[in-house]
This record gives C-alpha cells, structure tokens and sequence, in this order.
C-alpha cells in the first residue's frame, strides 16, 4: 500500500515537472527586452481568448446528435450514397458528451458509417432519412456531398447507430466511450468497425473519399437464404 | 500556485486511469490505429497500449464462449476478408479498407456454399501473396 501511494506521489511529481510553470521570463532576466516580456505575458490571454472563439460541444444521443460551436460537415446519404456517411471537421478545444464523451484540443475529424440494410432475398430495404439542419444559419438545410459551416449550433436528427467510425486528431484528446478510450499528444487516426451479428457485411473505406464508401448489410432472417449470388457479385474488388 | 498544480496533476492522473477502464465486452469489432506522439489507449480487443513516437494496429477481437464449445453453444461464427492498405499518412497516401465479412448464421450459410469457398480461398491467397511480396521487398 506504501509502495503504491510512493508511486503515485512519484508520478504525479512527475507531471508536475513536465507541466511545469513556463509562463514569461522572470523580471530582470539579462537580455531579454521588456517589449518581448511584455508580449509573453499577454501569450496566455491570446490564447485563452482563440480558443474560447474556437470552442464548442458535441452532445450524441441515440438518434440525435447536437453540435454547438464551429464545425465543418459535409454528409451523404442513399439513394445517391452507398451508406449514411457523416463527415465532421473541428478545430480548437472541443468537449464530447452523451454516447461519447471526452476533451479534444486541435484539429479533430470524426467519420461516422451507418450501413445500408438488406433483408434476407429483399432488393433492399428503404433507410429514414437523416435531417441536418442549422437552425440558426441563413442556409438552414445544407445539401448533401458539399462542405458547409456551421458557426453557432448545428443538430443531426434520425441518426442510426454507426458501425463504423473513423476518428482523428492532431493535438491532445481524452475520450472516454465506445468508440474510443484513449488518452494522447500527437497525432492519431483510429477507426473501429462493428458487424452485425448473423449478418454479411460489406465494408469499402477509402480516406482519401470518405464520402463514396460502400457499407452493405444483408441480415440473416431465419427461414429464408440470403441472395449469395448477389452478394458474391458486389463482393468482387 | 501548489495547489493549482496538484489539480493539474490531478487531472491528468485520473484521465489517464480514465483511458484504461474496461469497454464494452464480448462483442465483434474490427479496429485499425496509426498514432504519432504520445498515445495510451485501449484497443477493440480491450487490451490497453501505451506507445511513444509512431505505431501501427490492425486488431480483430472475436468472443468465443468460456467453456468448451458443444451442439447448443458454439464459438462464433466469423468468416470475412480484413483487408487494410495504407501508405505514409502525412504525404496523403489514404487508409483503404476492404472487409468482406460473415458473422453468426450467415457465416455458416456461407460457409456451405462452393462459390463462397472459393472466393475466399481465392481472396486469402491474393492477401497473403501481396503481403509475401511487400516482405520481400522490404527485407534486404
């Protein structure tokens, strides 16, 4: 028990060192122009002041996502898309809450894939329509495939559970959830795929195209074959 | 000024712990990282990791049951193709991913089928040669 508080008293010492206090020269320190001090000391309220304007929140829930604070999206969805595809852009400090929650400073990117669902010998199944809208902008439905901005608050309504999620980061994040539990400095790209349970799954994911990605489920209904000719046709690269 | 430090220290501490709580449990993911700097973080398979400087994950987790498997309670059933390109991330060389996959009954219907058989024999044996010659390449 000793030796673990020992530890932790050690590691936090540590971090107390790394932190530490590096904010502007000490008075008097030869060589260094008042006008440069100055300028230091006022380094932290600048910033301070950038990443107020920069900041916002993200609040998922089940089916509706809300994001309050400047954000870049762009968004496709059938029947000219594959999937519902979700393409969000952020920079600065930004707090994650609701199925996901976490704090990110940086530039920070989240690609979010609901698969388009298929029944067992059925064509094809019709998905609800996702609503984006920015009800505090001029253009208060943004159209699909384009990158808009959102300044003030932008909310998401009929979102189905992603199954694939691509998140990235350059900068420092904590998240906390099931898309991701990571603590880093750096940059990080992770994504994290879950299939379906008695289900065939068809995953085409390029980066570089985000919006183009193919995510195909057919759903095994007991009593009845899944169409293998169909799906070993799409299946083919 | 201490004890705004401690705070800090605090805070950092518990966040990093924070990372390392258990997901969720038992369930089939696929997951791919590419991480530059400092990153403590917990993998689909929950495993937790700790890396400095650049590193690269590609993990599949599968549950299968505690005990043995029998008629009622058999390993589940994953038949699929885990198949990730990717170059160097800072001169814009994409991630590409490629996954064919069959979970529970349908990877068992599947798994009957000729066609499917040989597919993915097909497919695995592409995989593997691309990734035999990538070896090849890169080893002197």
């Amino acid at each position: 028990m000793r030796q673990s508080l020992g530890s932790t008293t050690a590691i936090m010492a540590a971090i107390r060192r790394t932190l530490g206090t590096a904010s502007g020269f000490p008075k008097g320190t030869p060589g260094v122009p008042t006008i440069r001090a100055r300028q230091l000391r006022r380094l932290p309220q600048a910033v301070i002041v950038l990443a107020l304007l920069t900041s916002g929140c993200t609040w998922r829930t089940g089916t509706v996502e809300h994001y309050l604070g400047p954000v870049f999206f762009r968004y496709n969805e059938p029947p000219e898309a594959n999937a519902h595809v979700s393409q969000v852009m952020r920079i600065g400090v930004w707090a994650e809450a609701g199925t996901q929650g976490g704090l990110s400073v940086g530039l920070s990117q989240r690609i979010a894939v609901s698969p388009r669902l298929f029944d067992s010998g059925e064509s094809g199944a019709p998905m609800a329509p996702v609503r984006w809208c920015m009800p505090l902008s001029p253009i208060p439905n943004p159209a699909p495939l384009r990158w808009h901005f959102s300044l003030l608050y932008l909310r998401v309504e009929g979102v189905s559970e992603p199954r694939f999620v691509n998140r990235m980061t350059y900068g420092a994040e904590v998240v906390v959830g099931k898309e991701a539990n990571a603590f880093s400095v750096g940059a990080t790209s992770r994504t994290w795929v879950k299939p379906p349970e008695n289900a065939l799954s068809l995953l085409r994911f390029d980066s570089s195209r985000p919006m183009v990605t193919l995510f195909w489920v057919w759903l095994h209904t007991p009593g009845r074959d899944l169409p293998l000719s169909t799906i070993l046709k799409e299946g083919e690269p | 000024m201490r004890n705004r430090e401690d705070f800090v220290a605090r805070a950092v501490l518990i966040l990093v712990i924070g990372t390392m709580l258990p997901g969720c449990a038992n369930t089939l993911a696929f997951g791919t990282a590419t991480k530059f700097g400092l990153d403590i973080s917990q993998r689909v398979d929950q495993m937790v990791e700790i890396s400095l400087g650049y590193d690269r994950v590609e993990v599949a987790s599968i549950p299968a049951p505690e005990g043995d498997p029998n008629q009622a309670e058999d390993t589940y059933a994953v038949l699929g193709i885990f198949d990730v390109k990717y170059g160097n991330p800072w001169i814009d060389q994409p991630l590409i991913l490629n996954q064919f996959f069959a979970t529970g009954w349908a990877a068992r219907q599947v798994a009957q089928d000729p066609r499917f058989q040989e597919f993915f024999g097909r497919r695995s044996g592409e995989i593997t040669g691309r990734r035999t010659e990538e070896i090849g390449r890169k080893s002197p």
